[in-house]
């Protein structure tokens, strides 16, 4: 059932994607000049027609293997069922079941604090928070982590191999050129 | 001859040859720890060697590439979860043998064969490579457009049973390349009116978000507190006795392997697993494989080195990338302001000879290395993955960010990790995505340019001979395996 869902929003999706903007290649200007050549929105319209062709197909295959899928995903929901019973007694955490999406958020929230604190402070939050969320069991172990690898990380890069890292700004900008 | 001393004498200045071992080390943890894997370390060293010098930074991530193949047997003997997907013929034999208390002669077995074919690929590479360069040197805009084009169709063996999937990938992978300010006519497409997208979508964020940072949502929601143990091992890599037994199956293997390798499409997995396949062909008792036989061991580890070498004739001589891998390092080149094609060994021939040189002393520096990088391995082995995966997220940040300075990049780098989570979900194969991006751009001048030659005649592709042959080839790459869907299904329809 999972997989049907995601191919037919990968079809859909294809083929709106491709539809949006074909929209704007057909707006791009046509080539002037006395010899012939290609415009900059004659190669976009052909890669994205082929796009929305292979979008369509894939629907097409989609809806076509529909019945078969269905049949197969559903044994395999009903060994799932039949797993779920079995594990009953560990129920899935919010934290478990949407683990991926909470690390993506982490290192979006991670990027966003770096233009205002910094490298060095946002590397230490993160590597604290990510490393348990990941699962690291003890928080001690996890701060020492964070702390002594930030710092590492620093040197590195900041100091070693002289990679331009983001200092954040005001006070933590003027605290930043003390470390790197 | 002059160019192989050059190329010599460049590899032996002491910082390549540092750089070298430091890509062999480097490239041994690659392949070795689960949940990273070479392309990935390539993938994610690509922007640090953004700030090195061509030949420093090439030869670092060749180097990484060779290595990585090579130290996937490690886990594949030992622990039965080959650390690349090159090594997952190794653990038919390989496994069964350290079951039996071999695993030090199977580890022995698996670095010799390895090394001899590594040695031979390379060899093969730094002959062949300016006998096909030579040839494509007559190519002019048709032709450029008919390589990249079969370049392109490698996407048909990228996405196994489901093409159409495959040709959405590539086509988006094209359409990204389009972002941004038109080269030829300096027209912006699909900026929107941002700044930042006038310049393009670069690379590398799409690269590290696809493939490291969607696998780091992945592995988050696996166990990852397990660590796994090793035994004490102590490795004899040449046993003359055992080398007697396994050369048939060395030599046999380390020429399917680079042959394979320098097909465009089919990689050093494929070879490996050919290269098991023949040697239980050819063998007079095939029943003692998949028991612990050595030269189930000898066969997958020298076809995929040597196919790992095989892999870069076509990127080097032609500038066609045959695997992801060789994609990016393809990107690494551009990145450098190096075109890999028919001329590269004429405006780069130190550095392409540099690249050959290294591919051979590679295999030296391995077999010198391997020992005691696996008796410390059992410590490296213990670093959990809730550590490993964070400090992997940071250098994927550090990474992007350095090439540009862009806080774009990184919004640009999570955006595709969100959307490579998905595509792994979907089974898109996110290769297909890079082969688009990376070979857009050439595609689409040498395009425009040919039809500019023609005015305008599209017959332009097809009446010159070298043109047409690729193209026929290029398009019979696409459907072949469609062609073999569609029999299989009716033989199983017969059958039913």
């Amino acid at each position: 059932m999972f997989l049907l869902v995601y191919n037919l929003t990968l079809a859909i999706g294809t083929i709106l994607f491709s539809l949006f903007f074909l929209f704007f290649a057909f707006q791009l200007p046509a080539p002037s000049g006395a010899t012939y050549t290609l415009g900059p929105g004659h190669w976009p319209i052909i890669i994205l027609t082929i796009m929305l062709i292979m979008g369509i197909v894939h629907l097409l295959i989609t809806l076509k293997n529909k019945n078969s899928e269905n049949k197969e995903s559903i044994k395999q929901e009903n060994n799932f069922i039949n797993k779920e019973i079995s594990n009953t007694s560990e129920q899935e955490s919010f934290l478990t079941k949407y683990k991926q999406w909470i690390i993506l958020l982490s290192l979006v929230l991670y990027t966003y604090s770096m233009v205002y604190i910094g490298f060095f402070l946002s590397s230490i939050l993160f590597l604290f928070a990510a490393t348990l969320i990941m699962g690291l069991k003890s928080k001690v172990k996890s701060l020492v982590i964070a702390i002594i690898g930030a710092t590492t990380l620093v040197l590195l890069f900041g100091t070693l191999l002289n990679i331009p890292l983001p200092r954040g700004v005001e006070i933590f900008r003027e605290l930043s050129y003390i470390i790197y | 001859m002059q160019e192989i001393l050059n190329g010599f004498l460049t590899v032996i200045e002491p910082f390549h040859l540092i750089i070298l071992l430091l890509a062999t080390i480097l490239g041994f943890w690659g392949g070795a720890l689960p949940g990273i894997s070479g392309l990935m370390l390539v993938v994610i060293l690509l922007p640090v060697t953004y700030t090195m010098e061509a030949t420093s930074g090439i030869l670092l991530l060749v180097g990484i590439y060779g290595a990585s193949i090579f130290s996937g047997l490690i886990t594949s003997i030992l622990f039965r979860t080959p650390g690349t997907p090159e090594s997952v013929a190794t653990v038919f034999d390989g496994y069964p043998m350290t079951e039996q208390g071999k695993s030090s002669q199977a580890l022995g077995i698996g670095v010799l064969s390895s090394a001899i074919g590594g040695i031979f690929g390379a060899l093969v590479l730094l002959f062949l490579t300016p006998v096909l360069a030579n040839v494509a040197l007559s190519f002019s805009s048709p032709e450029f457009f008919a390589l990249a084009f079969l370049g392109l169709t490698v996407v048909a063996s990228l996405s196994g049973k489901e093409l159409t999937k495959g040709l959405i990938g590539v086509c988006l992978g094209l359409f990204i390349a389009t972002i941004g300010i038109d080269s030829v006519s300096g027209a912006t497409r699909f900026d929107f009116n941002i700044t930042n997208m006038r310049m393009g979508i670069d690379l590398i964020p799409v690269l590290i978000g696809l493939f490291a940072i969607s696998e780091i949502m992945k592995k988050s929601k696996e166990d990852n507190n397990l660590e796994q143990t090793i035994a004490k091992t102590k490795i004899k890599i040449f046993d003359s006795s055992i080398f007697k037994k396994i050369s048939g199956t060395l030599a046999r293997s380390s020429i399917i392997g680079t042959m394979i390798g320098i097909l465009p499409g089919v990689g050093p997995t494929t070879a490996s697993m050919i290269a098991y396949s023949e040697t239980v062909r050819w063998s007079k008792n095939p029943e003692k494989f998949g028991k612990g036989a050595p030269e189930g061991v000898a066969a997958p580890e020298s076809a995929n080195n040597s196919a790992a070498m095989g892999a870069l004739v076509p990127l080097l001589a032609l500038g066609i990338p045959g695997s992801a891998t060789t994609a990016v390092i393809l990107g690494a080149f551009i990145m450098h302001g190096v075109q890999p094609g028919p001329n590269l060994i004429s405006t780069n021939g130190n550095l392409v000879y540099a690249i050959f040189i290294a591919a051979i002393l590679l295999n030296f520096f391995m077999i010198i290395l391997a020992k005691p990088f696996i008796s410390t391995f059992s410590v490296l082995m213990k670093v959990p993955y809730s550590i490993l995966g964070p400090f992997i997220a940071i250098f994927c940040i550090i990474g992007t960010y350095a090439v540009r300075n862009s806080f774009f990049d990184l919004a640009i780098m999570l955006l595709f990790g969100a959307i490579g989570y998905y595509f792994e979900k979907v089974r898109l194969p996110m290769a297909t995505i890079i082969l688009g991006i990376v070979l857009g751009p050439i595609a689409e001048s040498e395009f425009r340019r040919a039809l500019q030659m023609s005015s305008g005649d599209f017959s332009v592709f097809l009446t010159r001979p070298i043109s047409a042959t690729l193209i026929v080839i290029a398009i019979l790459l696409l459907f072949i395996p469609l062609f073999r869907k569609i029999t299989a299904k009716r033989k199983s329809n017969k059958t039913v």
